[in-house]
Parts: structure tokens; C-alpha cells; sequence
């Protein structure tokens, strides 16, 4: 009563609070509306107008030479959903999946992905061949290609980016100021002047032809050549920004179907549709790429219609998009794989009875059920489906079956299980399973997934305890070989190489916390790696894995893949089993 | 006042110190190794001491006792060094220059802030002056008990459901971010605050745009302080409200809203200024959870970023310019205070 201003006041606070809150959400003249609204509340008017044509509009695959303005909302840039902000657009210099998603807009790789497969299309190269031993590889460039910054791509600009990539001595190389290329050395075997890589050199015979050589057969060449990682940047903007090429302040230079527009640390990264590029050009006008860290974050982005597209969504948020009529799952093959590991340097599991019994007392059925929404398949191998030419048929699966888990503990002498095992110090300690603090796709929800694991050994005798610890150290506990007992740990491939996923878990070097350290699977697997041809190639690969199933040092639980999920107004996005796409075709319906 | 002054700005020194001493270890103590942050899981030994050795990483850390180069050539006096010179150094990650982060960076905050501890305030301050004037009474008692809820809610939670509420299900605000990425694109900031650029260069759009993405946050950010300054307007004004020149305002027969606006909330204000001040300090420096909440690309979220990347440099650079401006802050608060009252002297 006494304070009627004071009341008025405050009132007027709130109101204004209101006001802002509704400016824009109705009013059509606000340009600054959410992109919230706008599919849904945009669409209303074109469509109700064109009734008639409706129906024509429905053939989209088969219309794309059109111009695209009839059926896609060209106004608007497409908004990405990515899981976190890249470490840098040059793809050569990176490993991130946040990077090379950006990445393969801007830098095109001499050979493409056929869209949602590892099936190799003609990309900037036209051709390739090899010799007759597969040791070296002629490629045919594709004539007339440019640039963003409108220099010539040619054979010279490539043996450019492959000299920088391969040769530590390279004068653009500017390693000295921080360039890494973590990546060659992890395909090729080394950099140029290290033992054990198999790359010789790359040289330009015509304006249009390279010759890449190397020291050992490679069959599966042309694969390692199309994985993301080997985007050809233009040699003009390195050698005018050295080490600042690929940071925010250049961004990246190639001939992809978007151009670099800017880079907003913390915030996105804005690309515009390149018009001049050689193949067909994209339909919406640009990109934005956010950074979004938190699943949970993304999905409610995606509800809210601040984002069009996303990544990685936890496996619970399948539920939630499909009782949502403006979302959509966005299907796509698995390409990973989840694995529980057995150090088998410490007692019991040294005894292959032991990690078998282990292998027969977990249900991954239910495991798949349970903790994946059943979207994914079993693991026999570390293989995954799209690699399955490389699995022998006669795979030895290890279905659930409790009671020949007991059988074999007794076998093994552990009629009633165990709870403790033996380190290298010859003490005794309790059994540990490991399991990750973090998310990955291969492992959505690892803790609940160890409890489930726990519960499985338990009903066979074997007491566990579970175990984590921060990430960064789990993985350098993991390299070093002192994780003992069960450790659980996944990996995504990036291109369509059998040893992709082999070669990285059980070659020389990558012995880790599994202990396992076999030199015949090693010399298989080098032999399937440079193998005269796929047939060869394939038998190779197969004996190798029949031996990894019968020592058993890790367990294959699932190929799971992640989940991905659009707006339902959201086309044509198809994503690569390598998480690089191009976004050419994709396009928001009008 | 000016001996003061210098005083108090000699004695930040030691201060200051302090916090690079703190951050720097802290920073090192954490479990993780920053080449394997920087390189990712894949990356082999060899990889790893190249980049420990272009980072400087594999320097001692704070003195150098083989004998064999400098003693002061290590990871501490380098870092100490170059903030000295003013060189807060480039980010490991994107290895852009830190100080021109920090220009982006630090304006989002700044308008967070500010917005958060206008609404505070603005609404603090009103509540605070009905609660004392009729206390006791339902509003009272109603608004103090919020204030409780205030400020022992859980900040990201509150923060989840007004978006959950208002983006999502109501879809009539934004759900994150500073302003919608496409309306800046090419936007060449002065300010960096995006609601004043906007008015600056005439594009309306952008100011309205950003407003309404500040609302959702500032309020979320506001709850705290605007809690604490309701109380602490209410008890400093019940304070002033019974002191004897407001019994002779009113027996003068002056208007109610005279008394209490000019001759107690004028006098009341005082320390409820003070509180507000430092609640600014507070609120550029503790940002961060609203910040993650919606995505806000603020000072918070670029450090907490820095440190899950064990991007040292922004950490360290990015800790010490916040612990700057809070001690600033609050230095100037303290100047203002006496040009408020005239009572105090320095």
C-alpha cells in the first residue's frame, strides 16, 4: 500500500522481461527470430499456396539438377551440432573426429567415400593403378579443379601436400613451430628417414599424373589415401600462413564444396557454399558448425530447433527423438568396436580356459539389449560388418553359456571362481575391472555396463572390482601396460583397412594392457597388409583373426553405432561410417 | 586518498603473486598428461616429446638445478616472464594468441554479468526496500523465503529447466549461445559486447537478437546475487528505517514514498553497494556453470575448456586476468565507497 511506485517498478521489470521475451517469437518482421521457429512456422505459408505441386515435390533424388531454390529453405545456413570445437582445420595435422568433420568440407582427399559406405568413387583423382606388386601407385588427377584462393590444383600441389605430410625436412613442414602430422606415421609406418615406413616418395610426372612409391606391396593403398585425413590444402595459403594455416585465424584452404568464413573460438566455425566447386554444389548457402560438448546439451539443442543436425547422442535420447515428430534418427552402419581386455600376463588369466570362461559367462545380447537399445550387433571379431570379407565364416562366437563358463573355471582349477589375481610382483590382489569415466560410442554408458559385466562373472564365481580413474591417466596406465586384471577400452576406425582395427590392437607396439604379444599374428597381419591382392589379403586376415580368437587376450562385445539424429525437416544427409561426410546434399526442406 | 590508492595497488603485488603461484602448481598437479591431451589417444611416445619439447613442457619446473643452463630457465620464471612483458602466450590448442582470446572472450562475460547484476539489482533492491517497509507481512515473509531458495539453488538446475521450459517446450526464447551465428557472420565487433554493438553500428536486429538471448542466462546467473541484495537491502533498510531523522521525516508529515526513497534508501544503500560491487567481481569470475549451461562462449567456458584440454597457457593466462580484474574490482569499489560516503577518509 505504501509503496505503490515501488510495486509499479518492479511490475514494469518484469514486463519488459516479457517483452523481450515475446519480440521476435511472433512477429513476423523480426529477422532475429530463433531458427527455432522458423522450419516449422516457415513452411506453413509456401506449401498451403503450391497445394497442387505438392505431390511433385516428392521425387527429390531424381530432381537435384534442379535449381535448388524450388524445394530446399536456401535463406538459412545449415546448423551442425558437433561434440566439440576442432584443434585445427588442416586436416594433414590432426586426429580429431570434431576436426575432420570440418575438415572434409574444405579439403578434399584424392579419393572419396561412396556415400555411407567405405566403397572407394573417384574424387579429385579420376584413376588409380597399381604396379604389378602393389608397391606403387599411379594417379590420374582430375583436370580444371581450383582452389579456394583460385590457385591451380594440379599433380604439383599434391606431391606439395604429401612432401610437407611425409618428409620432416620439408621447407612448409614447420614442425619446428609445432606441426605434428600425428597421423602418417600411424598409416605409413614412419616418416620419410624412419625404419620402418613404407613410404618411398611421391613424384609429378605431368601436370596431371603422380606416382606415390613405397617399399612394401600395399593393396589397400588407395584406402589409406581416402581416409580424411589426407584433405589436399592449397600450397599458396601454407606458404603464405606457415604454422598459422588451419588455426582460427586462417582456417583451411582446399578445393571442398565450402569455403572457410571464420572460426569463433569456443563458438563455431562458419563455412559458405563454394560456387565454383567440380562436382555438383552444395544446396544450402553454408554451414555452422558449433561446439556442443555435452550430449544431453546437443539433444535438447535439436529439440529446441537451434541445431538441424547432430552427433553422438547417448543411447537413451533414441526414445525421446522418436516420440518427437520434428526429429528424426539418422541411421548408419557401426564402425567400431567395444572390447573387454584380459591381461594375460597375470594369473588366472594366463589360462585361456580362464578368458574363455569368461568370454561364455557374459550375455552381450543382453548387454546390446540393455545398454545400446539394441541398435548394433555382437562382436565376434574386432572386425566390423563392413569388414566382414576379412572374418573367417567358421568364427568360434562364444555364446551365453554359464554353465560351460563354470565347466571350464573347474577345468581350470577354480571350481568355485576366484576373486583375486596375481601381479608381476607376485602379490595377490583383489580382481579389478576397469571401466572408462568417459562416453564413447563404442561404450555410451561404461559404468552401468561394468556393474552389468560384474553381475555376469559373479554368477560364475568370479568377484570383481570395479575401477576407474581420470581419463588421461587410464589411457596412460593402458599404453604402459599397468592395468591388470579386466580393462574395458573401444576404437572407431577411420578408413577401410582391416588392420585399421587389427594391426592397431594386436601388432608390434600395440601390445598395451592385454599383455599379448604373438609374433605370428604380427607377421600375418603385415603379410595380409601387403599382399599382392584382396583375395590373398582376405585369407591372410582371416587365419590371423582365427588365432587372436583362439589366444583370446580381449573379448569382442559389440559393433554398436552411434546415435545420430536431425530435424525431420532436415534431407539427404547420408553420414560416412568414418564420421566425415561431405554436406553437398544435405538440404532443410521448405 | 591517493597514497591510499598506491597503497592498496603495492600491495596486489604480493597478491597477485600468490595466484600464479597457485594456478601454476595446481595446474600441474592435475593427473593427465598435456601431450596426450594435445595429440589425442593414438599418438606414439615419440610424438609426445616433440611436443613436451616445443612447449617447453620439459623444462624444470621451477629451478633449474643441474648446472647445466640457465637456474631460471624453467616452466615457472618463462610464464612469470612473459606476463610481465604482457605476453600471456598462444593456446596450445588452437594456437592463436591468448590476449586476442581474451578480447573475445571476456566481453561475453562482461554482458553476461552486467545484465545478471542489473536485473539483480534492480529486483533485489525493490524487493529488499517492500520487505522492510512492510514487514512481517506476507510479501515479507514470501520474498525472504525465495531468497533462501535463491540462493541455495543449484545454479546449471535451474539453468536446465528455464530452458527446458522456455526453448524447448515453449519454444519463445533461444536456447543458448550469444546471438544467432548467421546474424554476425562478418560482423566486425567494437565493443564486443554484442547489445552495444549493435546500437553502434545500427543493426537493431542484433542488439534485439542478443537481448533475447541474454535473458535466460542473466536470470539464471542473477539468482545468487540477487538474493543476497535483497537481504542485504532489507536489513540495511529496516537499519536506517529506525533511525530517529526517518521518525522526523515522517513527523515532518512528508510523503511516505519521500521518506523512503530519498532520506532511508538513499542512506541504506551504502553497504548494499558495496554488496553489489562485489557481487560483480563475483560474477565475472563464477559465470562458469551458467556459461556451460548455455553454451556462452564467456571466460568461464574458454578457461574450463583450457583445462579439460590441458591447454596450459590458457589456463594460466586466462586465471591470472580474472584474478586481476576481481582484485581491480574490488579496489574500485572500495575507492567508490568513499566517494559515496563522506564520512569515510582513506
Amino acid at each position: 500500500m505504501r509503496s505503490k511506485r515501488l510495486w509499479t517498478w518492479m511490475l514494469s521489470t518484469t514486463l519488459v522481461l516479457f517483452i523481450l521475451a515475446g519480440c521476435g517469437g511472433t512477429t513476423p518482421a523480426a529477422p532475429t527470430e530463433a531458427p527455432a521457429a522458423e522450419p516449422t512456422a516457415a513452411a506453413v505459408e509456401p506449401t498451403a499456396a503450391e497445394e497442387p505441386t505438392a505431390a511433385a515435390e516428392e521425387p527429390t533424388a531424381a530432381t537435384e539438377e534442379e535449381p535448388v531454390a524450388e524445394e530446399s529453405d536456401t535463406s538459412k545456413f545449415l546448423v551442425f551440432g558437433g561434440s566439440g570445437e576442432p584443434d585445427s582445420l588442416d586436416s594433414m595435422n590432426t586426429t580429431a573426429g570434431t576436426a575432420l568433420i570440418v575438415t572434409r568440407q574444405l579439403e578434399e582427399a584424392l579419393i572419396n567415400f561412396a556415400p555411407g559406405s567405405l566403397d572407394l568413387e573417384p574424387g579429385l583423382a579420376l584413376s588409380w593403378e597399381p604396379n604389378d606388386n602393389s608397391t606403387q601407385w599411379t594417379f590420374t588427377l582430375r583436370e580444371g579443379v581450383k582452389f579456394h584462393d583460385g590457385t591451380d590444383f594440379n599433380a604439383e600441389a599434391v606431391v606439395f601436400n604429401y612432401e610437407r605430410l611425409s618428409d620432416p625436412e620439408f621447407e612448409y613442414g614447420f614442425r619446428d613451430e609445432g606441426n605434428t602430422f600425428p597421423i602418417f606415421p600411424d598409416i605409413f609406418g614412419g616418416f620419410v628417414g624412419d625404419e620402418n615406413t613404407i613410404w618411398e616418395s611421391i613424384e609429378a610426372v605431368d601436370e596431371y599424373t603422380v606416382v606415390f612409391n613405397l617399399t612394401e606391396p600395399t593393396p589397400l593403398f588407395p584406402n589409406y589415401v581416402a581416409a580424411a585425413y589426407f584433405g589436399i590444402s592449397s600450397p599458396q595459403a601454407i606458404m603464405d600462413n606457415g604454422v598459422k594455416y588451419g588455426t582460427p585465424d586462417v582456417g583451411g584452404v582446399g578445393t571442398g564444396p565450402f569455403k572457410f568464413v571464420e572460426w569463433n573460438a569456443g563458438q563455431n566455425v562458419i563455412l559458405e557454399r563454394n560456387d565454383e566447386y567440380w562436382d555438383d554444389t552444395a544446396r544450402m548457402p553454408g554451414v555452422i558448425f558449433r561446439f556442443i560438448d555435452d550430449a544431453p546439451q546437443r539433444l535438447a539443442e535439436l529439440q529446441a530447433g537451434a541445431i538441424d543436425f547432430t552427433i553422438h547422442l547417448s543411447p537413451d535420447s533414441r526414445e525421446t527423438i522418436e516420440s518427437d515428430a520434428n526429429l528424426a534418427l539418422t541411421p548408419l552402419e557401426p564402425f567400431n568396436i567395444a572390447y573387454l581386455s584380459m591381461n594375460i600376463n597375470n594369473p588366472p588369466f594366463d589360462d585361456i580356459r580362464v578368458r574363455q570362461a569368461v568370454a561364455y559367462a557374459i550375455d552381450r545380447q543382453a548387454i546390446l539389449d540393455g545398454f545400446y537399445g539394441g541398435i548394433g550387433v555382437i562382436a565376434n571379431s574386432f572386425l566390423p560388418e563392413v569388414m566382414k570379407w576379412a572374418e573367417p565364416d567358421d568364427i568360434e562366437t562364444f555364446p551365453y553359456d554359464p554353465d560351460k563358463a563354470k565347466e571350464l573355471l573347474a577345468e581350470a582349477d577354480y571350481p568355485d571362481g576366484f576373486s583375486t589375481m596375481t601381479l608381476p610382483d607376485g602379490s595377490e590382489a583383489p580382481v579389478e575391472l576397469w571401466y572408462m569415466p568417459v562416453s564413447r560410442p563404442y561404450y555410451p554408458t561404461p559404468q552401468p555396463v561394468a556393474e552389468a559385466f560384474a553381475s555376469y562373472l559373479a554368477d560364475v564365481g568370479i568377484q570383481v572390482e570395479l575401477k576407474t580413474e581420470d581419463w588421461g591417466v587410464y589411457l596412460d596406465n593402458w599404453d604402459a601396460g599397468t592395468k591388470y586384471g579386466l580393462v574395458m577400452l573401444g576404437w572407431t576406425g577411420d578408413y577401410g583397412d582391416p588392420n585399421n582395427f587389427l594391426f592397431t590392437h594386436f601388432g608390434p607396439g600395440n601390445v598395451a594392457e592385454s599383455g599379448y604379444d604373438n609374433q605370428e599374428v604380427f607377421d600375418m597381419l603385415i603379410a595380409a597388409g601387403s599382399a599382392n591382392t584382396q583375395e590373398d589379403s582376405a585369407a591372410m586376415f582371416q587365419d590371423a583373426v582365427r588365432m587372436i580368437t583362439t589366444d583370446l587376450p580381449r573379448l569382442p562385445i559389440v559393433h554398436a553405432p552411434p546415435v545420430y539424429a536431425q530435424s525431420a525437416a532436415l534431407e539427404g544427409w547420408i553420414p560416412s561410417p568414418t564420421g566425415g561426410e561431405p554436406f553437398t546434399t544435405v538440404y532443410i526442406e521448405k | 586518498m591517493v597514497a591510499y590508492l598506491l597503497r592498496r595497488l603495492v600491495g596486489l603485488i604480493p597478491v597477485l603473486l600468490g595466484i600464479s603461484f597457485l594456478i601454476f602448481m595446481l595446474l600441474r598437479l592435475i593427473p593427465g598428461d598435456p601431450a596426450i591431451a594435445i595429440l589425442g589417444e593414438r599418438s606414439n611416445e615419440e610424438q609426445r616429446d616433440a611436443i613436451r619439447e616445443q612447449l617447453g613442457l620439459n623444462k624444470p619446473l621451477f629451478f633449474d638445478l643441474s648446472g647445466e643452463g640457465n637456474v631460471f630457465d624453467t616452466q615457472y620464471f618463462t610464464f612469470m616472464g612473459n606476463i610481465l612483458r604482457g605476453d600471456l602466450g598462444t593456446s596450445v590448442l588452437r594456437r592463436t594468441d591468448i590476449s586476442g582470446e581474451l578480447m573475445t572472450f571476456f566481453p561475453a562475460t562482461l554482458e553476461l554479468s552486467l545484465a545478471a547484476l542489473f536485473i539483480a539489482t534492480f529486483v533485489g533492491v525493490t524487493t529488499g526496500v517492500i520487505s522492510a517497509t512492510s514487514r512481517g507481512s506476507i510479501f515479507d515473509t514470501a520474498s525472504m523465503g525465495i531468497a533462501l531458495i535463491g540462493v541455495s539453488m543449484p545454479i546449471f538446475w535451474l539453468g536446465l529447466m528455464l530452458q527446458y521450459l522456455f526453448a524447448v517446450n515453449m519454444d519463445v526464447l533461444p536456447i543458448s549461445q550469444r546471438v544467432d551465428a548467421d546474424l554476425i557472420r562478418g560482423f566486425d565487433a567494437i565493443t564486443g559486447l554484442y547489445t552495444i554493438d549493435g546500437l553502434l553500428l545500427g543493426r537493431f536486429d542484433i542488439t534485439t537478437n542478443a537481448l533475447r538471448h541474454l535473458i535466460l542466462p542473466s536470470i539464471t546467473l542473477a539468482t545468487v546475487p540477487l538474493a543476497i541484495i535483497a537481504r542485504m537491502t532489507r536489513s540495511a533498510m529496516l537499519e536506517v528505517l529506525g533511525q530517529e531523522y526517518i521518525r522526523t521525516a515522517w513527523a515532518k508529515g512528508l510523503r511516505n514514498q519521500t521518506v523512503i526513497m530519498r532520506h532511508a534508501l538513499k542512506n541504506a544503500l551504502l553497504p548494499v553497494i558495496t554488496v553489489i560491487g562485489l557481487q560483480l567481481g563475483l560474477l565475472l569470475a563464477g559465470a562458469i556453470l551458467t556459461e556451460t549451461v548455455f553454451s556462452w562462449p564467456g571466460i568461464g567456458t574458454w578457461i574450463l575448456h583450457g583445462i579439460l584440454g590441458r591447454d596450459y597457457p590458457v589456463v594460466q593466462g586466462g586465471i591470472m586476468f580474472v584474478a586481476f580484474v576481481f582484485v581491480i574490482v574490488n579496489l574500485v569499489v572500495d575507492m567508490f565507497y568513499a566517494v559515496l560516503d563522506p564520512r569515510i577518509r582513506y
